[in-house]
């Protein structure tokens, strides 16, 4: 297993609060690595200060070499990952297809061209939304408006992926459409890295998970060696148990018992 | 065609036909094909030394005033804010006020359009020394900011106003100031207005599709590469340089960059490529239209022009507005 980068010691502070406190996570190129944690662990913060998005107050982000992470302005980080933020509603509704070139702005100078257009109309047809391509942005549903933001990070060439809860507003069938499209990703050679609560979608989609409790990193690695029931209660507090389906896959079921009581 | 070209289309159309109108009528009959055969020296002269100066100040004020809230509600994020919100504006009028009160015209006639200038400067240097760590401003510090001036430099203005109240002259020539008018104005006025215009549309020009991007958010802006402190900074100056001339020209008209780029937006979409020109088009057309009811509704006398559109741009805008709201909750 490849390092692509890691982020070492991380703590960030906020208003006199620790949010993150010394986290240290190496990223596996060409995986999917998933963070995982419950609602305010700092899963979002964690990828903000990895995406570039958030100087950490203390810790360091190292490249392959074991050498710093040298990126300069917004374009050079912009060349390295791309990032998908939750959607928002726009103050001016654009179409979707010139939204979805705004992604590649650090790769054109100026206006975009026939490639950024091309590019674009590539990463939508990839997410099946081809159609929406003339719609505008304020119009579509908020599973739409989250394929279309997924869709301006997959237009951009850049090597990581670096997406906020992607499978938040999907219906199940958008879902497994895209662990099918990040899959093709990985396939061609690109990192994911994704925050994601689905517990039960995990044996399918992630190659490494991270769980964050509390600001701090409970455990990191390969999906076979992490995602298991005792790190699973330690993090979420629940019972799970690990069954394997007639066809091969891990499946996970909850212990419902406590609940039922 | 398709439909963005044919409402372009039309807006050169209505330009075009305004720019006659607004030559051809006056408080005293001339037409400009009267210049092909002059009867009287008199209608040449107030065709091409009165009205047609007038006309053309009026184009490069709308046409600023047009970009610049363009360039505000981009910047911004928000499709109500207005140039004036930065304060710059109420600046430029109480330098220009001040001017007048302490007699400064009777000096030098380029005095007054000269601290107009130097008070949209200073007070442009405000906002940046208050917004000077600008990337960890949000956007809605540099609204507060903005709104917080233009209290304070209203209110100057207006107590200079009710200082000078006892002087007619005085309280006639800063109301004249404070309300907008483009009455007197020169070749001389257009020569000092008409490089710094064309400087900042250019520039303007530039930020275009910035400005596109930053209507994704700052997060998602900042993520595909866009240097937003940049941007801003730029997108603030261009505004002041082209809010400072059109104050210097016309005073304060302060509904034009409100609404001509909410209805160049509704014609031609969102994309800023396509909307600063219009937008700079549409303006022209606006205040060259208002100037020209304003000098012909009670002939001889004249009606400020930026209280004209105000009266009816305010329920135009309600209108749209309620349009809009209609839109979006069907």
């Amino acid at each position: 297993m490849t390092t692509l980068f890691s982020g070492l010691e991380i703590s960030l502070k906020i208003a006199g609060k620790t949010l993150l406190n010394n986290v240290s996570l190496a990223i596996p190129a060409a995986q999917i690595t998933v963070l995982m944690g419950p609602n305010g662990a700092g899963k979002t913060l964690l990828l903000k200060v990895l995406a570039g998005m958030l100087s950490p107050h203390e810790g360091r982000l190292e490249g392959a070499d074991g050498l710093p992470l040298l990126l300069g302005d917004e374009k050079e980080w912009a060349l390295w990952r791309t990032w998908v933020p939750s959607s928002q509603t726009l103050p001016f509704d654009f179409k979707v297809i010139d939204l979805v070139q705004m992604g590649r702005l650090s790769l054109h100078q100026g206006f975009p061209g026939a490639t950024d257009l091309k590019a674009s109309l590539e990463a939508l047809r990839k997410l099946g939304i081809e159609h929406l391509k003339d719609r505008s942005f304020n119009s579509l549903s908020r599973g739409e408006q989250t394929k279309v933001d997924i869709a301006r990070a997959i237009a951009h060439t850049a090597s990581l992926l670096i997406l906020d809860e992607p499978f938040a507003n999907l219906d199940i069938d958008s879902q497994l459409h895209l662990s099918k499209v990040l899959r093709s990703l990985v396939k061609e050679g690109r990192t994911v890295l994704l925050s994601h609560h689905d517990l039960y979608s995990i044996p399918r989609l992630a190659d490494s998970v991270a769980f964050i409790k509390q600001g701090q990193l409970i455990a990191a690695g390969p999906k076979a060696d992490v995602f298991i029931p005792s790190l699973i209660h330690q993090v979420f507090g629940v019972q799970v148990t690990m069954c394997q389906h007639p066809k091969g896959q891990t499946l996970l079921v909850t212990d419902m018992q406590d609940m039922m009581e | 065609m398709n439909r963005v070209q044919s409402h372009a289309g039309l807006c050169v159309a209505l330009f075009v036909l305004s720019f006659f109108l607004c030559w051809s009528f006056g408080g005293i009959e001339a037409y400009p094909w009267e210049l092909l055969h002059p009867s009287h020296q008199s209608q040449s002269y107030i065709l091409l030394f009165i009205r047609l100066p007038r006309i053309v100040c009026a184009c490069l004020v709308g046409a600023a005033l047009g970009a610049a809230g363009v360039l505000t509600q981009g910047l911004f994020r928000n499709p109500l804010a207005s140039p004036s919100l930065l304060g710059i504006s109420s600046g430029g009028v109480l330098g220009a006020c001040l001017a007048l009160f302490l007699g400064f015209e009777s000096w030098n006639n380029w005095l007054h359009p000269l601290c107009a200038f130097l008070g949209c400067f200073l007070s442009l240097l405000c906002v940046l020394s208050m917004s000077r760590r600008i990337q960890a401003y949000a956007t809605e510090d540099l609204l507060l900011i903005g709104f917080a001036l233009n209290g304070i430099l209203s209110a100057a203005s207006s107590l200079l106003l009710s200082i000078a109240l006892h002087e007619p002259n005085k309280s006639a020539s800063i109301m004249n100031w404070m309300l907008g008018t483009l009455s007197g104005k020169t070749w001389n006025h257009n020569m000092f207005a008409v490089l710094p215009i064309a400087i900042a549309l250019l520039a303007a020009w530039r930020l275009a599709y910035p400005l596109n991007v930053l209507a994704l958010g700052a997060e998602n802006a900042c993520s595909v590469g866009l240097n937003i402190a940049t941007v801003r900074r730029q997108g603030m100056l261009v505004i002041a340089l082209l809010v400072t001339v059109s104050v210097t020209l016309g005073g304060l008209l302060p509904f034009v960059g409100l609404i001509v780029p909410h209805v160049s937006r509704l014609l031609v979409g969102p994309d800023h490529r396509k909307l600063l020109p219009l937008s700079a088009l549409n303006g022209a057309t606006l205040v060259m239209s208002s100037d020209l009811v304003a000098r012909t509704l009670i002939a001889p006398l004249e009606i400020q022009v930026g209280a004209l559109i105000s009266l009816f741009g305010s329920p135009f805008f309600l209108w749209l507005y309620f349009q809009e709201r209609r839109k979006t909750q069907r």
